[in-house]
């Protein structure tokens, strides 16, 4: 059941990197709804049914239910917090690069201000 | 006086120190960029009224992200050919700036990196030299370029470096993917003995050593998600 274990480890890692590493595609996005889904299946059956966590755990090669909806829980919180910190590095992305044109805009219509006003003060001078 | 080179000088919070160390670049370099990064005195005034021009982020973005926005500026400029990089606080000395451009114009190369640990090095304490050199060490054997000190603010590099450098993470973790850089563009590359002064304005302001978890963090997770 060890190599079970094994293959279980690596294929989550499979998996979450394929999410994380191209977070934006709608193949990913649905991947992700479909694993909600399942994980909301999989707490329903664990409270009406608890002995099929056994008999899943004893599937899979873990010791007892509990022991693999612990697993889950972990695996999970482990995926949203990587999500979530994706989905803020990008978002953060985004800021910079729209604070950094907005910036560079700044700065040039104000030189171009004061260019234009060095070249209409000495028009003001001879009208005055 | 160096009218093809633009000092990039990002800032935050540096009102008390900012307008020596432009003066002090001006003395050398026609074209001065500050970029103020969201500072919350006011660094940008005393940056203008020294001379510099003045770029304004409207939120604070961190180090890197100021950098870029200061090369992104220049490169505008199509007279630009070389580019510095320098602290706001006034830690490095100006006239290595110009060493560093002599260097980098006579030895035709990319970039030149200043190094505190081939030059002088004053009043750093003994913690920050290792994990310093630690940090060097692990960068060497991640990226294969050998340099003493990566992390240092004092670089110069040519038009091309600049065009592709495209800064894309924000804070001072900046450093590693400047090397990440100089490895992917096979770019020419050499290391310049600099003099760092840490006055005490400097020691309090600086980034606290426990940073560098998060440089490491930062730095490992772009690699593993981003490229």
């Amino acid at each position: 059941m060890i190599l079970l274990q094994v293959l279980l480890v690596i294929g989550f890692l499979v998996v979450l990197f394929w999410f994380l590493s191209k977070p934006g595609s709608a193949q990913v996005k649905a991947w992700k709804r479909l694993a909600i889904i399942a994980l909301f299946a999989f707490a329903i059956v664990s409270v009406l049914i608890p002995s099929a966590t056994d008999a899943a755990a004893d599937f899979v090669g873990v010791y007892s239910g509990s022991n693999l909806l612990l697993y889950v829980t972990a695996v999970s919180f482990i995926a949203f917090v990587l999500n979530q910190y994706v989905h803020n590095s990008d978002a953060h992305e985004r800021v910079i690069v729209l604070t950094r044109r907005l910036a560079i805009l700044e700065a040039k219509n104000r030189e171009l201000a004061e260019q234009l006003d060095a070249t209409q003060r000495p028009d003001r001078a001879t009208d005055a | 006086m160096n009218e093809d080179t633009y000092v990039v000088i990002p800032v935050y919070n540096e009102e008390r120190v900012v307008g020596d160390v432009v003066r002090s670049v001006r003395r050398h370099f026609a074209n001065v960029v500050c970029v103020d990064d969201g500072s919350r005195d006011r660094s940008g005034e005393a940056s203008r009224a020294a001379g510099a021009k003045l770029v304004t982020h409207a939120v604070n973005l961190g180090a890197g992200a100021a950098t870029q926005t200061g090369i992104d500026y220049a490169l505008l400029d199509a007279a630009a050919q070389y580019f510095v990089t320098i602290d706001a606080d006034g830690q490095h000395d100006a006239g290595d700036a110009v060493r560093l451009l002599d260097r980098l114009r006579s030895d035709e190369l990319d970039i030149v990196i200043g190094s505190r640990f081939l030059g002088d090095a004053r009043d750093m304490s003994r913690a920050k030299a290792t994990l310093l050199r630690a940090a060097a060490s692990f960068s060497a054997k991640t990226t294969g370029v050998k340099l003493t000190d990566p992390h240092v603010g004092l670089r110069a590099f040519n038009r091309r470096f600049a065009e592709n450098l495209k800064l894309t993470m924000p804070d001072f973790s900046h450093a590693s993917e400047l090397v990440q850089r100089i490895r992917q563009g096979g770019y020419r590359y050499a290391e310049c003995p600099i003099t760092v002064t840490y006055s005490d304005y400097s020691k309090a302001k600086g980034q606290p050593m426990i940073n560098a978890v998060n440089i490491g963090f930062d730095y490992l997770m772009h690699r593993t998600f981003k490229k």
